[in-house]
C-alpha cells in the first residue's frame, strides 16, 4: 500500500533518471535534458523544495511577461492565450504555470461570456499571485475577481432578490463539491453575498444591496458576509477531501485510491490548505514514485504542447503555440462550461489525435527544429547515442519492443537520425502518457 | 465491438508478420479500423446556414398572389421566370438545381416556418436557431452540441464536424465533448512519412494499461481516416463536377469525409450574404444560385459513389424579411421563412403552404410551423435519436419523412 510518506532513494527503488522526470514532468511539463541533469544531481528533496520556493522567474520569462498589459488593452484574447503558452515554454518556474492552468481549469471562467481580454488577464494574475498560497485566501480573491462576477452573474444577487447562482457554484464547483451542502445552506449563502459586484473592472460591494442579516450557515449563526461563507467552506471536512481528489488527479492519476485522497486531505488540513507546503508532501512522497502510478495519465494539450518545446529547447511562436493547444481541444481562457474540462480519455478523438500526430511532426520539421543543436550542446558524438538520448529525452528509456527494431533501423545523417528518431517517439501512443 | 479491435491489434499480428505479408500498411489500418468503425452506415444530417436572414419570399416566391407584387414593385420575381412548385409557389428563377431536386422527388419546401414573437436581431435570432430555446435561457450550448455531448463516446470519431472559414457556430457548441471545426480537409492531411508512423503506431504492445491501448486504438483509427482521405483524393477517376462556389468547395469536401466513412453524423457549413437591405436583386439571385447549384452537385456526387440514402441536408436562416421593399430597393428584416431539406427520405413536396399575406405580424410573414418541430423530424425520424431531451421540450416531429 503506498503513502504520503517521503520516498526515501533505495537500491531497489533507486534516484534515477526515470524517476526525475517524472517528477518534473508531473510538477510541471516534459523536461529538457539538462533539467533531468540537475534534478538527478539535487535528489528528490532539494528538486521538490526548489519548485516551491518562491523567486525571481528568467530574464526571459520577465522580459515577455511585461507584455501581457499591453495585449491585454487591446483585447485580443488570442494573442493572450499564445502569450500565455509562450511564458510557460520560458519560465523556470514550471510548477506554478502548471498551478496557474489547474486553477483556470478549476475557476473555469469563459472569456466567450466576460468578453474582455484584460478581465481575463486580471483573474490570470489573481491565480498566478495566490496559486500557491492558502487556498481560502486564492478562492476569496477568486470570487471577488471581476471577470468570476460577470461569469457568474454575482450582480444579479441583491438584497430581497437573491440569485443562488453564486453561492451555489462557490460551493458545489470551487470548494466542497456536489451534495456538501444543503439547500438552506445555498440560500443563506446567496444572501451573504449579495450587493458583491464589479464596476470598470474593480470590485466592490454595493452596501445598499447587500443584506447584512443573520444567516444560518453550515450550521453556524451570524451576520455573514461572503468572506465568512468562504471561510466556513473550507473548513468543512468536504474541503479538504474535493480539493484532495481534484490535486491527485492532476498530479497522480485518474482514479486515486480514497485512503490517498484521505491522506492528502489531512495533509491540507494540517498546512491550513496551503498549496506550496501540501503539494511539496505529494510531490516528494512514496505515491509519486509508486510504478503503477508511472505514465498514468493522459497529457493535456497544453502539457503535450509545452512540453515538446521545452525538452526539445525549440522556438516556437506564440501563435502556432495557441492555434496547436486550442486544435487539440484546450482553448485557453474558454473553458467549454463551468465544469472545466474532464481532461484523461475526453482529450482524445481521431481528429484531436491527428492534431497531436501533425503538431510532433511540426516540431522536429526544419521549421523549428536543428538537432545540432542538442548533439553539440549534449555531446552525443554517434549514432547510437543520439537514439539513446532521443528515447531518453521523451520516454525515459522505456521504450516498446514496438519501437525499438524501426529506431536501430534509422540510418542517414547525424541530424536525420536524430529527427527522425524524435518523430517516432514523440507520435508514439506512449508519449501521450505522462 | 471495442474488445475485438484491442484484441486484434494487442495479439493477432506480430510486428513481423505484418512486414512479411507486403501488405500497404495505410490499406491494412483501413480495412481493420474502418470495419470497426460503428458509425458506418448510419445515417449522417449536414446543416446548410444561410446566414444574413434570407428573403423566403423572393426565394419560394407566391407568384398568383398580387398583395405580392404590389408590395414590392421593382424586387418582385416575374411569374414567367419563376419555377413553378405548384400552382401558387415557385422558386426564384436562379434556384434550377433545387427544382431538379424537387423535380426527383428528393426536396421538401417547408413554408412559413419560424417561433412565436419572432425575434428580428441577427445576433439573438441566430442564437435561438442555434439553440433552439426562444427565450434564450443560457447559450451554454447549442442543439447540435447537445447532440454531441448525448452520442459522443471518448476515442470515438468526432460525432460532429464543422467545415466552414466561419468560427465554430453556437449550434455546435458543446459542455463536453470537442467538435472539429476546419476550414478544409487538408486539416485532416498526415504530415509525413505515413507508413513509418503507421507501423509503429500500430505494432502491438506488451501492456496492461488500458490507457495506453485506448491511446493506440484512437491513434490508429486517426491515421486510418487520414489514409482514407488521402487514398480518395489521388488519382481518382473524373468525378462529379461541382461548380466554382465557395459553398460547392465545402460540400465537396464534405463528400469526400462522408465517402471516407470519417465517422462524424453531422457536418455543418455555411453561406452568407443574404442581409439584403439595399439592392437585393444584384446580391440574392446569386446567392441562391450558388446554393441550389452547390446542393445539386453535392447530392450528384453522393449519388455517384452509392451514398445518396445515407445524408439529408437541411438549411435555415435566422429570420425571413419584410413583405414590403423598402426605399433602397432591398428589404429589412422579417420574420417567417422557408426552409429546405434535401433527403432520398423525405415525402417531398411543399409543407406549410402559401404565405397569408393579409395577415401579417408587424409587417411579417407569420409562421405556420415552428423551427423545432422541423429539428425534431431530423432528430427522431431521420437520425433515429429522441429529440426531447436535445430540444428540452415536446415538439411533434413535423410530417417531412416517409415512414
Amino acid at each position: 500500500m503506498t503513502s504520503l510518506a517521503p520516498y526515501k532513494p533505495t537500491r531497489a527503488n533507486p534516484w534515477d533518471r526515470a524517476h526525475a522526470a517524472h517528477l518534473l514532468r508531473r510538477s510541471g511539463f516534459s523536461p529538457s535534458e539538462s533539467e533531468i541533469l540537475q534534478a538527478l544531481e539535487q535528489g528528490p528533496v532539494q528538486t521538490v523544495r526548489g519548485m516551491l520556493e518562491p523567486g525571481r522567474d528568467s530574464p526571459s520569462h520577465d522580459e515577455l511577461d511585461q507584455l501581457g498589459r499591453a495585449l491585454a488593452v487591446r483585447d485580443n484574447i488570442e494573442s493572450l492565450r499564445g502569450w500565455w503558452l509562450l511564458r510557460m515554454c520560458r519560465t523556470t518556474r514550471p510548477l506554478a504555470a502548471r498551478m496557474s492552468v489547474f486553477w483556470h481549469n478549476h475557476f473555469a471562467t469563459s472569456n466567450a461570456k466576460v468578453r474582455s481580454a484584460a478581465l481575463m488577464l486580471q483573474q490570470l494574475r489573481t491565480l498566478e499571485r495566490d496559486g500557491l498560497g492558502r487556498f481560502e485566501d486564492l478562492l476569496l480573491a477568486v470570487a471577488r475577481d471581476p471577470a468570476m462576477i460577470i461569469w457568474l452573474d454575482a450582480e444579479l444577487n441583491v438584497k430581497g432578490r437573491p440569485n443562488e447562482n453564486f453561492a451555489r457554484e462557490v460551493l458545489e464547483l470551487f470548494s466542497l463539491g456536489v451534495g456538501n451542502y444543503s439547500e438552506h445552506d445555498i440560500r443563506e449563502a446567496a444572501r451573504a453575498f449579495t450587493g458583491w459586484q464589479q464596476r470598470a473592472g474593480r470590485f466592490r460591494v454595493n452596501s445598499l444591496a447587500h443584506d447584512d442579516g443573520t444567516k444560518k450557515v453550515f450550521g453556524q449563526t451570524g451576520r455573514f458576509d461572503g468572506a465568512d461563507v468562504i471561510r466556513l467552506a473550507v473548513e468543512r471536512p468536504a474541503c479538504g477531501r474535493f480539493l484532495a481528489g481534484k490535486l491527485l488527479r492532476e498530479f497522480l492519476c485518474p482514479e486515486p485510491p480514497p485512503e490517498l485522497v484521505d491522506a492528502l486531505a489531512a495533509a491540507l488540513r494540517e498546512n491550513h490548505f496551503d498549496i506550496a507546503n501540501t503539494l511539496g508532501v505529494l510531490l516528494a512522497s512514496e505515491a509519486m514514485f509508486d510504478a503503477r502510478y508511472a505514465r498514468a495519465r493522459i497529457k493535456s494539450p497544453v502539457e503535450l504542447v509545452v512540453g515538446m518545446v521545452r525538452s526539445l529547447e525549440l522556438h516556437v511562436p506564440a501563435s502556432a503555440l495557441a492555434s496547436a493547444s486550442s486544435q487539440m481541444g484546450q482553448r485557453l481562457f474558454e473553458p467549454p462550461s463551468v465544469k472545466g474540462w474532464n481532461g484523461h480519455r475526453e482529450w482524445l478523438n481521431s481528429a484531436t489525435m491527428l492534431v497531436r500526430l501533425n503538431t510532433a511532426t511540426q516540431a522536429v520539421s526544419a521549421e523549428f527544429f536543428e538537432p545540432r543543436t542538442l548533439i553539440e550542446r549534449y555531446e552525443l558524438n554517434d549514432a547510437g547515442r543520439y537514439i539513446e538520448f532521443a528515447q531518453n529525452l521523451t520516454l525515459d528509456g522505456r521504450v516498446p519492443d514496438a519501437l525499438r527494431r524501426p529506431l536501430r533501423a534509422l540510418s542517414g545523417s547525424p541530424a536525420e537520425v536524430l529527427r527522425e528518431a524524435l518523430r517516432l517517439l514523440l507520435t508514439s501512443p506512449e508519449y501521450q502518457m505522462a | 465491438m471495442k474488445s475485438t479491435r484491442r484484441e486484434f491489434l494487442a495479439s493477432g499480428i506480430s510486428g513481423a508478420g505484418l512486414l512479411a505479408t507486403g501488405a500497404s500498411l495505410p490499406g491494412f489500418l483501413t480495412r481493420t479500423a474502418w470495419a470497426a468503425c460503428p458509425q458506418r452506415d448510419q445515417p449522417i444530417l449536414v446543416v446548410v446556414q444561410m446566414t444574413g436572414g434570407n428573403d423566403g419570399l423572393n426565394t419560394v416566391v407566391p407568384f398568383e398572389d398580387d398583395a405580392y407584387h404590389r408590395a414590392r414593385p421593382s424586387l418582385r420575381v416575374q411569374p414567367a421566370a419563376a419555377l413553378k412548385l405548384d400552382d401558387q409557389l415557385a422558386l426564384h428563377p436562379q434556384m434550377r438545381g433545387f427544382k431538379d431536386l424537387y423535380d426527383q422527388g428528393l426536396l421538401t419546401v417547408i413554408n412559413n416556418v419560424g417561433y412565436p414573437n419572432p425575434n428580428r436581431s441577427h445576433f439573438e435570432a441566430m442564437d435561438i436557431w442555434h439553440t433552439a430555446d426562444v427565450r434564450l435561457k443560457s447559450r451554454r450550448d447549442g442543439w447540435l452540441g447537445r447532440l454531441v455531448d448525448q452520442q459522443a463516446h471518448a476515442g470515438q470519431p468526432p460525432f460532429a464536424l464543422h467545415l466552414d472559414s466561419e468560427s465554430l457556430p453556437l449550434a455546435l457548441k458543446t459542455t463536453r465533448r470537442s467538435v472539429p471545426s476546419v476550414r478544409d480537409i487538408a486539416g485532416f492531411h498526415l504530415r509525413g512519412d505515413v507508413g513509418a508512423l503507421a507501423r509503429s503506431i500500430a505494432a502491438p504492445r506488451n501492456s496492461r494499461s488500458e490507457d495506453l491501448l485506448f491511446v493506440q486504438r484512437v491513434a490508429v483509427s486517426s491515421v486510418a481516416n487520414a489514409g482514407r482521405i488521402e487514398h480518395l483524393g489521388a488519382g481518382q477517376p473524373l468525378r462529379s463536377p461541382y461548380p466554382d462556389y465557395r459553398l460547392a468547395k465545402h460540400l465537396q469536401q464534405i463528400a469526400r469525409l462522408i465517402e471516407a466513412d470519417f465517422g462524424p453524423r453531422v457536418y455543418y457549413t455555411s453561406i452568407g450574404g443574404f442581409d439584403t437591405h439595399a439592392r437585393q436583386v444584384l446580391a440574392h439571385g446569386p446567392l441562391l444560385r450558388e446554393l441550389s447549384d452547390s446542393v445539386a452537385a453535392f447530392f450528384a456526387d453522393l449519388k455517384q459513389h452509392h451514398l445518396q440514402e445515407r445524408v439529408t441536408l437541411m438549411t435555415f436562416s435566422e429570420f425571413g424579411r419584410r413583405v414590403k421593399e423598402n426605399a433602397s430597393r432591398g428589404t429589412d428584416h422579417g420574420a417567417g421563412a422557408p426552409m429546405f431539406v434535401v433527403s432520398p427520405a423525405c415525402r417531398s413536396g411543399l409543407l406549410g403552404g402559401a404565405p397569408d399575406l393579409t395577415n401579417l405580424l408587424d409587417g411579417d410573414v407569420r409562421h405556420r410551423i415552428d423551427f423545432r418541430n422541423v429539428y425534431a423530424a431530423v432528430l427522431r425520424d431521420w437520425l433515429a435519436i429522441p429529440h426531447e431531451p436535445i430540444l428540452g421540450g415536446k415538439f411533434t416531429p413535423a410530417a417531412l419523412f416517409r415512414t
